[in-house]
């Protein structure tokens, strides 16, 4: 696997010096686009990227890759939005093919609520920048015939929903390596199996990170580690509001026509896509468990596929060929935390749970100018960690449930 | 294979079966009243390992559990 | 016949009560004492009255639950649609969910009675393809 990626990723593995001016922990798409940005836009390459397994190994590289602004809340609007813009350009500025295709987001409801909640929310996001619409049924069946509208006759009949045209899809894989590379490019370190296991501090202040391959002194530490955040702020001294819970999807055997939008019911709880390779990929909501386990469940399998079956008949037709996990650091309003940690030299990006491959670009160059400038941009200020402190918190309709 | 959680009045039953409560553990360290509270009502051990948990068996017996559980494998 | 096709609304008696002064209540004749949880027990058929050796304790009756009984022939059936394992041998009591959705379980003379609340009886009828009633 690694020589793989090594050689996917075109420029030099080196060796890990014993002082950088930012160590990034973890190798997962926020990681990586942090290390891109502030090589790129900001000329800071004294970078690097620690990562135990290898990039991409963890959520990044198993998630069900649902680029989408369509949230309920506009600082989430806004921000999101800059996401779907930046990852439109990403081909282009890194020169990779990310296979980045727009396909649309079908997003269903069954009743009143939902209706209302739907029309506000095109609402919101067409006032902060996504180009999301309401749509009736009729206009449902025109954007994707496979749904059945009646839902099998019972109590999930569509009423209606909302369609994100701005909506995509990328092969996760290929964002990650496309970031590490740009960043490497430019002089940016990414060292591969290299775990941190503990934080080198100078009173409360950070001032490096303890590895199996030795010490690494950094001017700033930057925790990317996905699921496992709260593990290592503990290091710092910092809590989060943060808990782990698995989050699982399957892929079915090929079908055998194009099926363009993304559908979501988050009323009914699942997701569905079709992936390049004309399999069906299907997400539903996290286990209840908060756990650190891999593990993939029987149960997911069913809760996942009746309502996915119930609206979309031609499922049942197909086979379940793989099941996998990732485990997601949910926060307690379920947005993203970036920035300041309270702790000196020591920066967090995390919160991204069960929706932060679409916030890879823009959570990245962000928390890269929140370094650079030693501020914290306006676009991500809402998002900080003292904002429970402050009693500010973001609940967003729109990213929690179960489309991610 | 699906995670079981042993209750002490009904058996090993599914994780399905029962509602997560959260407690509340502010660090000793955190002497000062507001930042205990907003530890006691935001913040979160997240324990990667050996755990002791409180668990409702909401589709048994409908009583709070203590639980030890190793979030590293459950 | 030994599939039901629909459960039917239960009388019982609920008793909220110390754990030690329920291990003393005496089982009707002919009915069942079912341990809901240490300090919570359901008694089939109601009782009259009811002696319980705790002054604080709540008496009151239970209408809450609809109950159907289903023949030894019906088990694998069921037990194909929990995901934990049913009490090898009777008489017995278990709870948890069936088809996901909880129930009480009195297993008996090689069948079991299963106790739903009764606002989930018709969902449980559904899934477990009972014909439920006309
Ligand atoms: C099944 C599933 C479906 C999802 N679907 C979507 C979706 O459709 N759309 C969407 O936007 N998001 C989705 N997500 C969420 C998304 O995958 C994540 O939010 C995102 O990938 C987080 O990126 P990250 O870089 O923060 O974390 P990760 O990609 O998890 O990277 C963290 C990295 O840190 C490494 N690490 C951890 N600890 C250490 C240590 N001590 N030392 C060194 N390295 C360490 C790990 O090995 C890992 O590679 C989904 C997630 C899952 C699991
Ligand atoms: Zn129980």
């Amino acid at each position: 696997m690694n020589e793989f990626i090594e050689a996917q990723v075109a420029f030099g593995w080196e060796d890990m010096r014993s002082s950088y001016d930012v160590v990034i922990v973890g190798g997962g798409g926020h990681g990586l686009s942090t290390a891109y940005h502030l090589a790129t836009r900001h000329g800071i390459t004294n970078v690097a990227v620690l990562e135990r397994g290898y990039i991409g190994s963890g959520n990044s590289g198993r998630n069900t890759t649902i680029i989408r602004a369509n949230y309920s809340i506009p600082e989430a609007v806004r921000f999101y939005q800059r996401s779907v813009d930046l990852y439109s350009r990403l081909e282009e500025e890194t020169g990779r093919w990310i296979m980045h295709d727009r396909k649309g987001l079908l997003w269903l409801v069954h009743g009143v609520p939902g209706t209302r909640n739907e029309r506000a929310r095109s609402i919101v996001n067409q006032a902060f920048g996504a180009d999301t619409v309401y749509v009736t049924p009729e206009e449902v069946g025109e954007i994707c015939p496979e749904v059945d509208l009646n839902a099998g006759g019972g109590e999930y009949r569509v009423t209606g929903g909302s369609y994100s045209p701005h909506a995509a899809t990328a092969r996760h894989d290929r964002v990650v390596w496309a970031l590490a590379e740009g960043a490497m490019k430019l002089g940016v370190h990414v060292h591969q199996r290299t775990s941190v296991t503990g934080l080198l501090k100078v009173g409360d202040r950070v001032t490096g990170v303890l590895t199996d391959r030795g010490p690494v002194a950094a001017g700033v530490v930057v925790s990317a580690v996905g699921g496992h955040v709260s593990t290592l702020a503990a290091m710092a001294g910092v809590r989060l509001p943060i808990r782990t819970h698995p989050l699982q999807a399957y892929v079915t055997n090929h079908y055998a026509r194009s099926f363009r939008p993304i559908v979501a019911s988050a009323e009914m709880g699942f997701y569905v896509s079709q992936t390049p390779r004309g399999e069906m990929l299907l997400g539903s909501r996290i286990d209840n468990q908060p756990s650190y386990s891999y593990r993939s469940s029987y149960e997911f399998l069913s809760y996942c596929s009746l309502p996915a079956v119930t609206l979309l008949p031609f499922l049942r037709n197909l086979t379940i060929l793989r099941q996998w996990a990732g485990v997601c650091d949910m926060s307690v309003d379920m947005s993203p935390i970036m920035g300041y940690t309270g702790v000196e030299g020591f920066l967090v990006t995390t919160g991204w749970g069960t929706g932060g491959f679409k916030g890879i670009p823009a959570g990245g160059e962000q928390m890269a100018k929140l370094i650079a400038t030693d501020r914290t941009p306006e676009l991500i200020a809402p998002f900080s960690l003292d904002r429970f402190k402050q009693d500010r918190l973001m609940f967003d309709p729109g990213s929690t449930g179960t489309t991610h | 294979m699906v995670l079981r959680l042993d209750c002490p009045h009904c058996g090993p039953r599914p994780a399905d079966e029962w509602v997560y409560g959260e407690v509340p553990d502010p660090p000793d360290y955190l002497t000062e009243g507001d930042e205990r509270d907003v530890d006691r009502g935001f913040m979160m051990s997240n324990t990667e390992g050996v755990k002791v948990e409180r668990w409702f068996h909401a589709g048994g017996c409908r009583r709070w559990q203590t639980i030890t559980r190793d979030t590293t494998i459950g | 016949m030994s599939a039901p096709d629909h459960f039917e609304r239960l009388e019982a008696t609920r008793i909220v009560a110390g754990p030690r002064a329920l291990d003393e209540v005496e089982s009707p004749a002919g009915g069942h004492l079912v341990r809901l949880a240490p300090d919570d027990l359901l008694v089939i058929p109601p009782l009259e009255r009811v002696d319980v050796a705790d002054r604080y304790a709540i008496i009151e009756p239970e209408s809450g639950f609809s109950a159907a009984w289903f023949a030894g022939s019906e088990l694998p059936r069921l037990q194909g649609v929990s995901a934990w394992e049913f009490p090898r041998h009777d008489p017995a009591f278990a709870q948890g969910h069936l088809a996901g959705i909880p129930v009480k379980m009195l297993f008996d003379r090689g069948g079991v009675r299963v106790l739903v609340p009764t606002v989930l009886a018709r969902h449980l009828e559904e899934r477990l393809g009972m014909g439920g009633r006309q």
